[in-house]
């Protein structure tokens, strides 16, 4: 789960902008907010840093009920 | 540690495999017993007589849906970057879905054409050169869809990198693509890499008791066994050069 979605809307960028500054496709920033992929550490500190926030505010680790 | 189960099962599937073999081996000698052979050898005749139409086939269910679906997809392509993210996640699927098939497409093209030409190439025949041309057409075509499609996408996304006419193509394609597309490509190489080594180990023993029931010879043997060494080293030769670096 990860409140990227709206961490973006705060800063009025849309996902091929944050692409560009992350430096990933669109696609994938898409596919993080969707929750369909999980980003490495860099990218998830990457991301944190553009928003100027910790990665812990964007991304809430949830434990899966098979754990 | 193996256990009792496991022992168990490994000894299991070889009898099932002995089985298997041993009905397919019986089933081919039966066919060889009941004129197999001559049936066998009308169908290559009349595949070397009319490779002309099967090329013009292939072109016809192969190459042309693949054309129709790239220009499809690289129009849906071409909007994505007007629309709001709610509709790029559903029209980025569609577009990535239909250049996916379409490049699946041609690259089974390409094959099925080194197969008919392989196969069906008779240098004593009248249309000799007709088919060479068309044989030399179509992979010319197929190359510049598959350049074309590098080019498109590389066009629309500047971070990928890579020549496609270039040896060193894969490597600087792949070392430009970002971590989620990485992570695909890798998942999608060792499944295709597990389904090639189950693929050779099967080739492998048809061509043996091919080789056995009706004398094919050993060169197909060798092929297959050459393909599951090559695909089982290369493994391995990455696996432990990636853990070195």
């Amino acid at each position: 789960m990860n409140s990227l979605k709206v961490q973006r809307a705060k800063l009025g960028i849309n996902q091929a902008e944050l692409g560009k500054l992350v430096d990933v496709s669109r696609q994938t920033i898409s596919s993080i907010e969707r929750g369909e992929y999980n980003p490495s550490v860099t990218l998830a500190l990457k991301i944190a840093k553009i928003f100027n926030v910790s990665v812990e505010d964007i991304f809430i680790y949830e434990e899966d009920s098979n754990d | 540690m193996i256990n009792k189960k496991s022992i168990f099962r490994i000894i299991l599937l070889l009898v099932i495999g002995g089985v298997f073999g041993a009905i397919f081996s019986l089933g081919l000698l039966k066919f060889k017993d009941t004129g197999g052979l001559a049936k066998l050898s009308f169908i290559v005749d009349f595949l070397i007589n009319n490779n002309i139409y099967i090329f013009i086939f292939l072109v016809i269910v192969l190459y042309l849906p693949s054309v129709y679906l790239f220009v499809k997809g690289k129009k849906l392509f071409e909007k994505l970057d007007e629309l709001s993210d709610e509709e790029y996640d559903v029209k980025s699927k569609v577009a990535n879905k239909k250049l996916d098939i379409s490049l699946t497409l041609n690259s089974i093209f390409m094959v099925l054409n080194f197969i008919v030409f392989g196969t069906t190439i008779d240098r004593t025949s009248d249309n000799f050169f007709t088919v060479l041309i068309i044989f030399l057409i179509n992979v010319l075509a197929i190359s510049f869809l598959e350049i074309y499609a590098v080019k498109f996408i590389q066009k629309l996304d500047t971070r990928l990198k890579g020549d496609p006419t270039s040896f060193k193509f894969n490597k600087e394609f792949i070392d430009s693509c970002d971590e989620a597309e990485k992570l695909i490509i890798y998942k999608s190489g060792y499944h295709a890499f597990q389904i090639s080594k189950s693929t050779s180990l099967g080739f492998i023993i048809i061509t043996m008791i091919g080789n056995t029931v009706l004398d094919t010879g050993a060169l197909p043997v060798i092929i297959s066994g050459i393909w599951m060494l090559v695909n089982i080293a290369s493994y391995g030769y990455y696996s432990v050069y990636k853990k070195q670096n």
